[in-house]
């Protein structure tokens, strides 16, 4: 097919649409909601994600070390530490800094603290310690034991509890999107699917007509697929466009809101749209052609007998 | 150019509509098919169009068997024909001009072409003045002739005519009649049914008369034309 049949296609599938503008519109409003849901699980598990990595951040697995290591027994612990899966870096925290940070932790319970943990620092019974940050959290166990079993190490603390309910956070905001994107998807093929129906019997003469002067198969069907093509692309546009609008208001609305002070935090780690308006584009995009295309080509098959 | 041996056609409702029909048309003739209605006059249109498969027999449209023809080879095989309707078949929200190019469009013949063909064809059935007229602005006899520059655009071997004066005036259809008579002059093999006895006579033409599914007469191949009496 050359250009000037591209043209043809895109010509026909815009004069069925504005034919069919009552149709076409309603479809268009369908969609437009279909995807508006679907965005909005997308954000939501965008934020949910990018909070839930926030918290992992914090979590750090600690090994400490036998009391009276060696330098060489450290560098070794050090090298199998390096070398085990699943931990995306480790850092050094001598006996000393490990009682500095404790302590710092610590003050503000009582007001005179320094005096009262001087004798601490006199026999310092925290061991050094390896601060090791683990890469996915879901994993924790085995890395844990992995660690454990070096020999230099003594024992190893970590955010079991944390990590098991980011896991499962995790699993159902991903699970639970795709269910419904999934779900969404199949109710705006349905709407494509219908409106590709009504346009087919709208021009069911001009369809015969094609027949009986020999077009193809092909010919008459692709300007119905061009058709869907179109309103899933429309409909995707604009429920790009509301999304932004309404991520945008909300973000703007929560910032002005004294109210809801208390969970400034979530605020503060709020994803930018920026951040996500190129994913969020391709996903609306690819649902709106695939619909487009998946859901007119089945229907103008099963209504188009030719 | 047209054959059919010992063709039946039997609908899914019981009706015979063909039962055993025996008939050949060469090349270049022009055939009358006439009969009372429900005579299966339609019915043989359709079979030679291949919009229904017959239930037995054989029927050999331009050396192609159209009982086993592939879906996909139909299109192609409609090419080679042109056909007109009793109610045109115009679409109406296209003007004259576009209403023939459609059919250059849907068989992908490039616009070059198709810029060339419809002012022609356009002419030759004496509507050049109304290329962009709607259907609807024009008279019934203006619209079969549409219709037939519709159907003559693709430079078709056969024309099938089902009724196409049933819709207008005497005199226009005897003008409808000679234009197809004009066609195949030129070589085009023309298959017309027809109700009007008179316009019959008007045209010294082969006629085939089908009552209740077979053929009950036919004058076999006459030449040249009797013109207006
Ligand atoms: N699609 C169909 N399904 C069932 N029966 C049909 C169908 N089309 C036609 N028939 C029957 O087949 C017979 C022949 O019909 P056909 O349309 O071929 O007649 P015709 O000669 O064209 O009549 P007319 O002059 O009224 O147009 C009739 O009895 C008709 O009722
Ligand atoms: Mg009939």
């Amino acid at each position: 097919m050359g250009g000037s049949s591209i043209g043809y296609l895109l010509k026909e599938g815009g004069r069925n649409i504005y034919a069919n503008k009552q149709m076409s519109i309603a479809a268009i409003g369908v969609l437009v909601a279909c995807m508006l849901l679907i965005g909005m699980s997308i954000l939501f598990s965008f934020n949910a994600n990018s909070f839930v990595g926030y918290v992992e951040a914090q979590n750090e697995v600690v090994a400490f070390l036998d009391d009276g290591l060696s330098d060489s027994g450290i560098a070794a612990v050090e090298k199998q530490i390096a070398a085990t899966d699943n931990v995306s870096s480790y850092h050094f925290i001598s006996k000393e800094e490990g009682l500095d940070s404790w302590v710092a932790s610590m003050s503000g319970v009582t007001e005179d603290s320094e005096a009262l943990f001087e004798p601490l620092y006199e026999d310092n019974v925290i061991p050094d310690s390896y601060s090791v940050t683990i890469r996915d959290l879901s994993q924790l166990e085995p890395t844990v034991a992995r660690l454990e079993s070096i020999s230099g190490v003594n024992y190893v603390r970590a955010p079991e509890q944390v990590a098991k309910t980011i896991t499962i956070v995790k699993q159902v905001v991903n699970m639970g999107g795709a269910a419904i994107v999934l779900l969404l998807i199949g109710v705006a093929s349905m709407i494509i699917a219908n409106t590709i129906k009504i346009t087919v019997f709208n021009r069911r003469k001009e369809i015969q007509i094609m027949k009986f002067v020999g077009a193809t198969n092909m010919f008459i069907r692709l300007p119905f697929i061009v058709e869907g093509l179109l309103l899933g692309l429309i409909s995707a546009t604009l429920a790009f466009l509301l999304v932004w609008g309404l991520y945008s208001g909300l973000i703007f609305w929560l910032n002005g809101s004294e109210g809801v002070a208390w969970f400034s935090f979530i605020i503060e780690n709020l994803v930018p749209f920026q951040e996500m308006a190129a994913q969020l584009a391709g996903c609306f995009v690819l649902v709106g052609v695939t619909i487009g295309t998946v859901g007119s080509i089945i229907f103008v098959r099963k209504y188009l007998k030719v | 150019m047209i054959k059919l041996s010992n063709v039946t056609k039997k609908y899914e409702s019981g009706n015979v509509a063909l039962n055993n029909v025996d008939l050949g048309i060469e090349r270049g003739e022009f055939v009358f098919i006439v009969g009372s209605s429900g005579a299966g006059k339609s019915t043989l249109m359709r079979l030679l169009l291949r919009e229904e498969t017959p239930t037995s027999g054989r029927i050999i449209v331009n050396g192609r068997n159209v009982g086993e023809m592939r879906q996909r080879e139909i299109p192609y095989f409609r090419r080679t024909l042109g056909v007109v309707f009793q109610d045109f078949r115009l679409i109406p929200t296209m003007n004259v001009y576009d209403n023939v190019a459609f059919a250059l469009r849907a068989t992908n013949v490039s616009s070059k072409d198709i810029r060339q063909r419809v002012p022609y064809i356009l002419n030759l059935v004496g509507l050049q003045g109304k290329a962009r007229s709607m259907p609807e602005n024009i008279s019934g006899g203006e619209q079969q002739r549409v219709a037939l520059a519709r159907a003559l655009v693709n430079n078709p071997d056969i024309i099938l005519a089902d009724e196409p004066t049933g819709n207008i005036d005497p005199e226009l259809s005897y003008e409808i009649v000679e234009l197809l008579s004009e066609i195949n002059k030129v070589g085009t093999t023309v298959v017309m049914v027809t109700h009007e006895h008179e316009l019959v006579a008007q045209f010294r033409h082969r006629i085939i008369r089908i009552e209740r599914g077979r053929i009950v007469a036919d004058t076999g191949k006459i030449g040249g034309q009797r013109g207006r009496k």
